[in-house]
């Protein structure tokens, strides 16, 4: 028997909102995120915009100490993962402990952290080092950090896949529950990378729009003006729970999970590959059919894709290939079908992205409104598919796929289904 | 004797280090033989981290092989070991 996997709980903190409610709402309304660097000057910067975690400051939501020793996207992950594990009810003791398991990806882990105790070696010498440098900015800290506070002993590990971590994180905590590995995963992604080394770094690749003026209008996913991506910040995190388990505490479910890929370019650390992409979105079709066939749902075929939330970037190259490689592996389907780019609205939050847009996907399926791809004022010619232009759009969605690519040539395609009783 | 340097100026002067890494909350009240490892919960990392705000506050030097320091365990005797420490300076 086929060990099937729902969402059970959800947490979010975002550009456009502290708490998955706020962020539904503002990316539902179109709303933007993206202002002004306050966190730095940024003077010197081609690229002077960013989209910020705004109103949070993490001594308000945890442990004075912890807060104090912990990097920003520790504070977020921890932030999103009370959220999600209140949302879900789930009660983590003796009982489940061990087969309670934390996935989360960061792409760049604690940078901040990393930047300001290097300097204060490079400014006072060794001897003044921080005891807490390693831990501040180590990426596996995040998960660690999880699991101390929730007491989860099961599997845990951190994905460092850039840009498509989140997807990774909560694809491979679906994997761990099919293979009995685990009965709950806390999964997702978390990024904190707003700081002067990653602005600098990423604007010197010409992979960050520097359209400074307005800031809301310069994340732009297909859109024939597109220059580059806007990096944002934030943390998303999801509760994935074995069915038979979370049917007998009376769990609610958002959605289930029915297929997930990843695989690898194998071909330039930053160029993307149509062709492999393309091949990931049929492999994770593949293995949503696999499970549902094997859970008495049916075959799926690619026609029965209803919403596909793109990786949609911004970026001159991400946004063409990506249109491609949905041609190639969805058919004709690919120009019946709506897609929409949340980091339209939130930036790219990197090691979050594919996690806080998994939860975006989710609640299309939930809510029957699809979120719109804000700033698409005049497409490029090649981007020609149904992006759901600057407004959202109410529609029933029952299986939906979410897109994440990552610099190195990581690919992950996450596919979630509606869950109603019935298919139970 | 340099300002400051009084064994109630020391405490007053510790107490707000140990309040800025612990937070107001856990630390409340301490009095001199609060022990740092007991009573406020401080592990190896955390001895370390006092142990450099220690050097810049009262600017003195604690190597990290000194045995003495090794052996400190409550307030009132860390007191007494910036006390030696700041004695030691002046000579």
């Amino acid at each position: 028997m086929i060990r099937r996997v729902v969402i059970t709980g959800i947490g979010a903190i975002t550009p456009i909102g502290n708490s998955v409610g706020e962020f539904w709402r503002e990316l539902c309304q179109g709303k933007s995120g993206v202002s002004e660097i306050t966190r730095f000057d940024t003077s010197d910067y081609r690229t002077k915009i960013a989209a910020e975690i705004k109103d949070f400051n993490p001594y308000d939501h945890l442990d004075y100490e912890l807060a104090r020793r912990t990097d920003p996207c520790i504070h977020y992950a921890l932030h999103a993962t009370k959220q999600a594990v209140e949302d879900s009810g789930l009660i983590v003791d003796d009982n489940n402990a061990d087969k309670v398991g934390v996935i989360v990806g960061t792409s760049i882990g604690g940078i901040s952290s990393y930047d300001r105790h290097r300097d204060n070696l490079l400014r006072r010498g060794p001897a003044k080092t921080s005891p807490y440098f390693i831990t501040s900015f180590l990426a596996n800290m995040v998960p660690g950090e999880i699991s101390i506070m929730l007491g989860a002993k099961g599997p845990n590990k951190c994905v460092v896949t850039a840009c498509a971590a989140g997807a990774n994180a909560i694809g491979d905590a679906f994997d761990l529950i099919k293979s009995n590995k685990a009965d709950v995963v806390i999964g997702g992604g978390t990024e904190a990378s707003i700081v002067p080394s990653c602005v600098a770094a990423l604007s010197a690749m010409g992979a960050l729009s520097a359209s400074n003026d307005p800031p809301e209008k310069a994340s732009r996913p297909f859109d024939r003006n597109r220059n580059g991506f806007v990096l944002g910040e934030g943390a998303g995190i999801v509760v994935l729970e074995e069915l038979s388990q979370a049917k007998e505490r009376g769990a609610r479910i958002y959605a289930e999970i029915i297929g997930y890929a990843h695989n690898s370019d194998a071909h330039h650390i930053t160029e993307p590959s149509v062709m492999t992409q393309s091949k990931c979105i049929e492999l994770a079709i593949e293995d949503a059919c696999r499970t549902s066939f094997a859970s008495g749902n049916g075959i799926i075929h690619k026609w029965d894709i209803d919403y596909v939330n793109a990786h949609g970037t911004s970026t001159k190259w991400n946004d063409i290939t990506e249109t491609k490689a949905l041609k190639l592996a969805l058919g004709g389907h690919a120009c019946e079908i709506p897609i929409s780019s949340n980091k339209s609205m939130i930036g790219h939050l990197l090691g979050a992205a594919g996690a806080v847009e998994a939860i975006s996907t989710i609640l299309t399926i939930k809510n029957s409104i699809i979120p719109p791809t804000i700033n698409l004022e005049d497409s490029d010619p090649e981007c020609d598919l149904d992006y759901v232009p600057n407004a959202a759009r109410e529609k029933e969605v029952n299986i939906a796929l979410s897109n994440s690519f990552g610099f190195g040539g990581h690919n992950a395609v996450l596919v979630f289904r509606k869950w109603v009783d019935t298919n139970g | 004797m340099i300002e400051g340097t009084t064994g109630e100026d020391i405490f007053e002067r510790l107490r707000k280090l140990i309040v800025r890494q612990k937070g107001i909350e856990k630390v409340g009240e301490v009095a001199p033989n609060t022990s740092l490892r007991k009573d406020l919960e401080f592990d190896s990392l955390g001895l370390v981290d006092l142990t450099l705000a220690c050097e810049d506050e009262f600017a003195i030097e604690i190597p990290p092989e000194d045995g003495d320091f090794e052996k400190v365990d409550t307030i009132q005797e860390a007191v007494s070991y910036v006390k030696k420490r700041l004695g030691m300076r002046e000579q």
